[in-house]
């Protein structure tokens, strides 16, 4: 942190926040509010003298409040920069009080000082916005909050760290004693689905536990050790060792999860109720209950998403581009993760994960251009009605529109989902590679003979289509009707392919992609969904039956999965008559006819922002 | 400036209208495409989650507001 903060190319923003991103890969603008400090930066040598004379007191947010720290302070002894601010809210003022600016030598206390906001130009950002711990006081039933000996891991690491409110000795809260006996209760808040717990492993609490035991011990070798678990999860370059030793000097892992604390209120010690090997409800007694929280995204990363255009995972961590092949790579080009904002993870795997976004963010700069991909949108500016559609439902704002005026691509941020071509009620945009005319002609070619025998299949091309192949690959068996049709992503398929398809007398049509957490354009096929709903209506009103379309999500590694629904889409296609086919082919005619005209008129054009 | 501020105020209106919109929980009855399963329940618009049929696992699942 000391060599950051000294290294002459890199500029440490302490105390700011980033309140807007604009532009794209190569060329961001960043606006960044840098809040008033209220001492001078460079100047003060953080001698301390401010916050001996300060009278205002405050609970010290770095020992999670269990010490306090004056208004003007130091957020925690290492932090860079090494220098005081004052809390304004806290703060008496210069006319009341004044105290710290008559004692600072350096004259560094600066009340005029403003918040204020800077705009730099970057080419690649790393978001590294950390996690939080999860609160424990949504675990009732252990009584944290409630019992003053019942802390969580956070505290306990702070009570035993020598810069911590007691000097690195473990005391207990009540009376300021060593326990003589610690308990230690894991997965707070993970590995649960019970109220808001997290169904995830959080990772580092087990190796957490075990080091906190090994640290007891190495401090205090008498005192007695239990430690409940559902199971230890020590996999890592010495990890199994480390709780090996932890085991033979003495901790007691009992693998049981309590079902409550109750509190002996003459003694202030703790009674655990645990089921035993035998089935048996054990009432252990512990002076001390260490609760291991799991760790959950950080509350502000909703702007972060926002400002960025990222996505989340099921369980609120940012989502990677790809979870193998660019794990630190966000969808969103130039962006990049490391740390605890894209999962839980220790200090070792966020050190490797930041020393590779670092590498992949030096990469793109040192190359100084970017190479983009050939499939983007282009626009027919002789039917585009400047509606704006399709810049509302680009998952990665590419497309900028402003009203009364057509739209524009930035290609570099565009990834080429097709989302846009697909919404546009005027068929006004199409996607290089994947035209209207190009799938079209797939969808003729597919239906072009015995249509009534055929399952017309969209697939999109990262997770539907590859489900496909494994399904191929691993010789799973799957009807011989379907007819498969690649686009990029799901969002791509316009219900204009769907209505052709069956005026070409397609029994079934399925529309498929990936699964909502693997979309690999942020969102973009939840505008599938959007689409298909609309399609189902309007099937209905035509007299179609709406089951002749089917949607479903099917991951590259769902080879199975991909047959057994192939099988059902059979299932489907038999009950589907000649009649209702021939009844279909004149429900949607003339609205085919219609696009067709449309579709096959005027030139598009790239409007490609430079 | 009149209309600029009106024109705000308008803006204003109908951001407060889309977000109450949104935030709106509605009955609607969740129909399988596939099976037929019908089911009936409250459905929040904003909820980002892939409906799945419990009888068939299809994704194939028609949302009628009721």
């Amino acid at each position: 942190m000391a060599d950051v903060g000294r290294h002459p190319r890199i500029e440490l923003m302490a105390m700011s926040e980033v309140v807007d991103v604009e532009g794209y890969i190569g060329n961001f603008k960043v606006r960044i509010k840098r809040r008033a400090r209220y001492v001078r930066e460079k100047e003060c040598t953080a001698c301390g003298e401010c916050a001996k004379v300060c009278p205002e007191t405050a609970p010290d947010e770095f020992n999670i409040g269990l010490s306090t720290r004056k208004a003007i302070y130091q957020p925690f002894p290492q932090a860079v920069p090494s220098a005081y601010l004052i809390n304004i809210d806290e703060c008496r003022g210069m006319i009341a009080c004044s105290k710290c600016y008559e004692v600072c030598e350096k004259k560094c206390i600066d009340f005029a000082d403003k918040d204020r906001t800077v705009e730099i130009e970057v080419g690649t950002i790393i978001v590294a916005t950390g996690m939080e711990p999860f609160d424990a006081t949504k675990v009732e039933e252990y009584g944290y909050g409630k019992y003053e000996n019942v802390i969580t891991s956070m505290e306990f690491e702070r009570l035993i760290s020598s810069g911590g409110p007691t000097g690195g000795h473990l005391v207990r809260i009540s009376d300021r004693r060593v326990p003589k006996t610690v308990a230690f209760i894991q997965c707070i808040g993970s590995r649960s689905k019970r109220g808001e717990t997290k169904s995830y492993c959080s990772n580092i609490c087990c190796m957490n536990t075990i080091k906190d035991a090994f640290l007891i011990h190495s401090h205090y070798p008498d005192i007695e050790m239990k430690v409940f678990y559902m199971d230890i999860r020590a996999f890592g370059k010495g990890f199994e060792e480390l709780y090996d030793r932890t085991r033979k000097f003495g901790v007691r892992y009992i693998r049981s999860m309590p079902g409550y604390i109750e509190e002996d209120s003459r003694t202030k010690d703790l009674l655990i109720y645990a089921e035993d090997d035998d089935g048996s409800v054990k009432v252990h007694r512990a002076e001390m209950v260490v609760l291991s929280v799991g760790l959950v995204p950080r509350k502000g990363n909703d702007e972060v998403k926002r400002l960025l255009s990222l996505s989340y995972t099921k369980d609120g961590f940012f989502m990677e581009a790809h979870p193998k092949l660019q794990p630190v790579d966000a969808a969103t080009k130039g962006v990049f993760f490391a740390g605890c904002a894209e999962s839980p993870k220790d200090v070792k795997d966020s050190v490797t994960q930041a020393s590779a976004a670092a590498s992949r963010a030096m990469r793109l700069m040192a190359t100084g251009r970017v190479k983009v991909g050939a499939v983007k949108p282009v626009v027919d500016l002789e039917l585009c009605k400047r509606c704006g559609r399709c810049a509302k439902v680009c998952p990665f704002g590419a497309v900028k529109w402003e009203k009364g005026n057509p739209p524009a691509v930035i290609e570099a941020l565009c990834a080429g989902c097709g989302g846009c071509a697909a919404e546009c009620p005027f068929s006004a945009l199409d996607i290089r590679h994947f035209t209207d005319e190009q799938i079209l002609s797939q969808i003729e070619a597919a239906l072009i003979e015995r249509p009534e025998d055929k399952v017309v299949v969209f697939a999109c091309n990262w997770c539907s289509y590859g489900g496909a192949d494994t399904c191929g690959v691993s010789r799973f068996q799957y009807p011989p009707s379907a007819r498969l049709i690649r686009t990029m992503c799901s969002a791509r398929v316009s219900p204009n392919f769907v209505y052709y398809a069956f005026s070409l007398g397609a029994p079934v049509v399925l529309v498929s992609g990936c699964h909502f957490a693997d979309c690999h354009y942020i969102n973009a096929n939840r505008n599938t969904v959007k689409r298909v709903q609309a399609m189902w209506d309007r099937l209905e009103k035509w007299g179609i039956r709406p089951q002749r379309l089917q949607l479903e999500w099917i991951s590259a590694a769902e080879g199975e999965r991909f047959a057994r629904v192939m099988e059902a889409m059979e299932n489907i296609r038999r009950t589907v008559t000649k009649e209702e086919m021939e009844f279909g082919k004149g429900a949607v005619k003339e609205y085919v006819e219609k696009y067709l005209k449309e579709v096959r008129k005027g030139d598009k054009v790239s409007v490609a922002e430079e | 400036m009149g209309n600029s501020s009106k024109n705000g105020a308008k803006q204003e209106m109908q951001e407060a209208r889309e977000k109450q919109k949104k935030e709106e929980r509605y009955k609607v009855k969740l129909i399988c495409m596939r099976c037929g399963f019908e089911k009936t329940e409250m459905y929040d618009p904003n909820a980002d989650e892939e409906k799945i049929c419990p009888k068939c696992s299809s994704n194939s699942i028609r949302i009628k507001k009721v």
